[in-house]
């Protein structure tokens, strides 16, 4: 009985550090792009044209793939979901979420300068991203995924957070 | 062991009343235990269901983000939930994603079979839930919750306890009302038992159970007490029959102790079962002594003894006795030894199915010295009779040749004493004359006498020819012939009553109407209204046939003359005869086998009467 209990205590253990090591190592983009694709239930896009739910990448990154394994067959809003890898920020016209990958070379503060008042929220993943004015940035703690909202830099653009998702954020102001 | 039927009825009613209260209060405490609990747990369910679904809405973010510190602080929460013990959130994969445990509880680790499931166990004492955690259709993982049934324990040890004061207290009620209402079911019940036990121990049956409604007891009550009435009319009737029957038992006893005969029954084996007073005398056996022992013991004589024993055997096997119901002449045995003949007559009858044999007992030791004697006197008599036959019949043919012998000389007078009248008459004087007359008629009246005296031999002789005659006829022939040849100045009035025809011969009795007729007519000749009356009357045997006259009569100091051959009760100067018609009646109606006497009065008349059998 002792020992039936110990074996299951010990499994346990073991499948919470395959967990924690999975969201550390190369499943990375993956998570982000569920937790882009999750954002979009807690956040609303007040004056925002929606046609489709447009997800954008600037440079090239792998989320982007993986947003459009996540998203195939969903919907947003109940709009259709696209999924556009831009190559310069020129290139975007609108979009409602915009990806800033660590590996883009246009540097943030231009890109928050372009949407400055538009319903783009713009996630980053850029250490002191947030502060420069991104929306939403990923940060890895504790060899854990989280990320960091500016809160009033999305009220700004006219992108409504809910309480829900702020509670799992760290909030910056 | 104490079986059901021995208990009161008062106790069986209570008993059965508590039982019935007992057993639905006991269904009903139950029903309602199980109930609460039922619903208690649904109740309980619920509410954690509830939690359940709080916890799982309230994860879909912290789930969506990873975010295991916010989940964990969320459950954490439950804290304020006594009865949550452990409480677990799982993502779709299986993984555990959040836990909880309540402080100072056992940590539970969840089976992974249960997860992704919407289910609700209830496992002794704990309660476990599993609730699938969805969002947008898309199942995000599992909040398994296992919760403490203490309360439940509690609850449930509350509605027993609840549920068993309630069943005290109905069963209480129960017996207090059982004990109010039986009294009027057995209460009835117990009167009626307790009369029935008086009248049985005392035999009075003048008790009446009360009564006092319209129910089935009552009614029972009212029936018995009919009962009752009807036994006691009963009881009366019988007391008196069997008063009745004492009374007629003694006077039978009565007259069979003082029947001249001994009188003595016995049953199928011979054994004495009744002795009389006069068979103690008859045999010196005390009827003590006597009862109880056989017969071949005490009065059959030795020789009888075998015959005895047989005869009852074959009695008893075939239904039939050679000596049964007809007097029989044997001897029977005294106490000392003595024998003595007796007539016995037996009959049996059938006593409760079983044969009684009484005999009827007489001592006929006088009767048979009796007989011998009357043999004796018998004997003589024949001889004497005989005797007086043969001097009868010697008398008879001697008066015969008498009076044949006599007729010759007596005719001789006649004829030469009229010769003399008629040839010699001048030469006779007047008193030669009437000499001569006397000596002729006294030689008629002799030779008168001698033909009657012939014929009343001949009587003797003649046979009789009897046959059915018409005596009134009989008697008309006679009188008209009588009257036709009667001279003198009165002439009698003859009246002639209807007489019954008679069995006889003719000839002779119109001799005796000729003879008995002609002599009142005579007797009666001197009288002025000679009255001549024939009648009859009809005694045991026979009848009686009278002629009656109002003439000379006769004098009854001689009576015994009166039917004697030659024997005249009045002179020949007043009277003709010879003397020989009554005792010519007398043996024409004794040879008929009738009887004849008559009665008279001198001056007044006579009556003679003869007799004859049917």
């Amino acid at each position: 009985m002792v020992a039936k209990r110990k074996i299951i205590v010990l499994i346990t253990a073991l499948l919470l550090v395959i967990g924690s090591m999975r969201s550390a190592s190369a499943q990375q983009p993956a998570f982000k792009a569920a937790f882009l694709y999750h954002f979009t239930e807690y956040i609303v896009w007040e004056k925002a044209q929606m046609e489709t739910f447009d997800f954008a990448v600037l440079e090239d990154s792998p989320i982007t793939s993986q947003i459009a394994i996540i998203a195939k067959g969903k919907k947003v809003k109940n709009k259709r979901i696209t999924v556009k890898q831009y190559s310069s920020l020129e290139d975007i016209s609108s979009c409602h979420i915009l990806f800033v990958p660590a590996t883009c070379s246009v540097p943030i503060e231009t890109i928050i300068e372009k949407f400055s008042g538009k319903p783009v929220l713009i996630v980053t993943e850029q250490e002191g991203a947030e502060k420069k004015g991104a929306h939403i940035n990923f940060l890895i703690s504790e060899n854990k995924l989280k990320f960091e909202i500016n809160q009033k830099a999305a009220e700004n653009n006219g992108i409504e957070i809910s309480s829900q998702l702020l509670q799992h954020a760290t909030v910056v102001d | 062991m104490i079986s059901i039927h021995n208990i009161s009825i008062k106790y069986k009613l209570v008993l059965m009343q508590v039982l019935t209260s007992f057993i639905v209060l006991a269904i009903c405490c139950v029903f309602f235990v199980i109930t609460d609990i039922k619903s208690y747990k649904e109740r309980k369910a619920d509410s954690i269901s509830a939690i359940a679904q709080v916890i799982g809405s309230n994860s879909v973010s912290a789930i969506q983000f990873a975010d295991n510190a916010s989940a964990t602080a969320k459950l954490n929460e439950l804290n304020v939930e006594t009865d949550i013990l452990n409480a677990t959130i799982v993502d779709k994969n299986k993984a555990v994603f959040a836990t909880y445990t309540k402080k100072g509880a056992p940590v539970y680790i969840f089976p992974s079979n249960r997860f992704n499931t919407d289910r609700i166990e209830f496992n002794g004492q704990y309660l476990f839930l599993y609730h699938k955690i969805m969002n947008n259709k898309e199942v995000l993982g599992t909040v398994c919750l296992q919760v403490g049934l203490t309360q439940l324990q509690k609850i449930t040890n509350e509605k027993i306890q609840l549920a068993g004061l309630l069943l005290f207290i109905g069963i209480m009620l129960a017996l207090l009302i059982a004990m109010i209402f039986q009294g009027s079911i057995s209460s009835p019940i117990f009167n009626l038992v307790q009369i029935m036990q008086k009248v049985k121990s005392s035999d009075n049956y003048k008790s009446r159970a009360p009564v006092n409604g319209s129910d089935e007891l009552n009614t029972l009550s009212l029936v018995f007490n009919d009962m009752l009435e009807e036994i006691e009319r009963r009881e009366i009737h019988i007391k008196q029959r069997t008063s009745e029957l004492e009374v007629a038992n003694s006077n039978f006893q009565n007259l069979i102790q003082s029947a001249p005969d001994a009188i003595v029954t016995i049953d199928e084996s011979g054994i004495i079962s009744n002795w009389n007073q006069e068979a103690e005398t008859m045999f010196g056996w005390k009827e003590a002594e006597a009862i109880g022992k056989t017969l071949t013991e005490t009065i059959i004589p030795e020789i009888y003894r075998e015959a005895h024993t047989k005869g009852m055997s074959r009695f008893l096997a075939t239904g039939t006795g050679k000596v049964l119901n007809k007097s029989i002449e044997l001897s029977g045995l005294k106490k000392d030894g003595s024998e003595f003949p007796i007539e016995l007559k037996i009959s049996s009858s059938i006593v409760g199915g079983k044969y009684v044999f009484i005999g009827f007992i007489r001592d006929i030791k006088e009767r048979k010295k009796a007989e011998e004697k009357i043999l004796l006197l018998n004997k003589e008599l024949e001889q004497k009779l005989e005797e007086l036959e043969i001097s009868n019949k010697e008398m008879e043919s001697f008066s015969y040749s008498v009076s044949h012998d006599l007729r010759a000389p007596i005719r001789a007078i006649n004829g030469f004493s009229s010769i003399i009248q008629k040839q010699y008459s001048a030469q006779f004087d007047e008193e030669g004359k009437s000499l001569l007359a006397t000596i002729s008629g006294e030689a008629k009246r002799m030779g008168q006498l001698i033909d009657d005296l012939l014929a009343f031999s001949r009587l003797g002789k003649k046979e009789i020819q009897k046959s059915k005659v018409d005596m009134t006829e009989l008697a008309k022939e006679v009188v008209a012939e009588i009257i036709k040849y009667t001279e003198g100045p009165n002439k009698a009035k003859i009246t002639i009553d209807n007489l019954p025809a008679a069995f006889c011969d003719r000839s002779l009795i119109r001799q005796v109407f000729v003879n008995l007729i002609s002599n009142s007519v005579k007797y009666s000749g001197q009288k002025a209204e000679p009255v001549i009356s024939i009648g009859s009357y009809t005694e045991m045997r026979s009848t009686v046939y009278f002629i009656k006259d109002n003439g000379a009569g006769f004098d009854m100091a001689f009576y015994d003359k009166l039917f004697g051959v030659f024997q005249r009760l009045h002179s020949p100067e007043d009277f003709t005869g010879t003397g020989i018609g009554l005792a010519i009646v007398k043996r024409i109606i004794v040879r008929h086998g009738g009887k004849v006497w008559g009665e008279g009065k001198v001056g007044e008349g006579a009556v003679f009467y003869f007799s004859l059998p049917f």
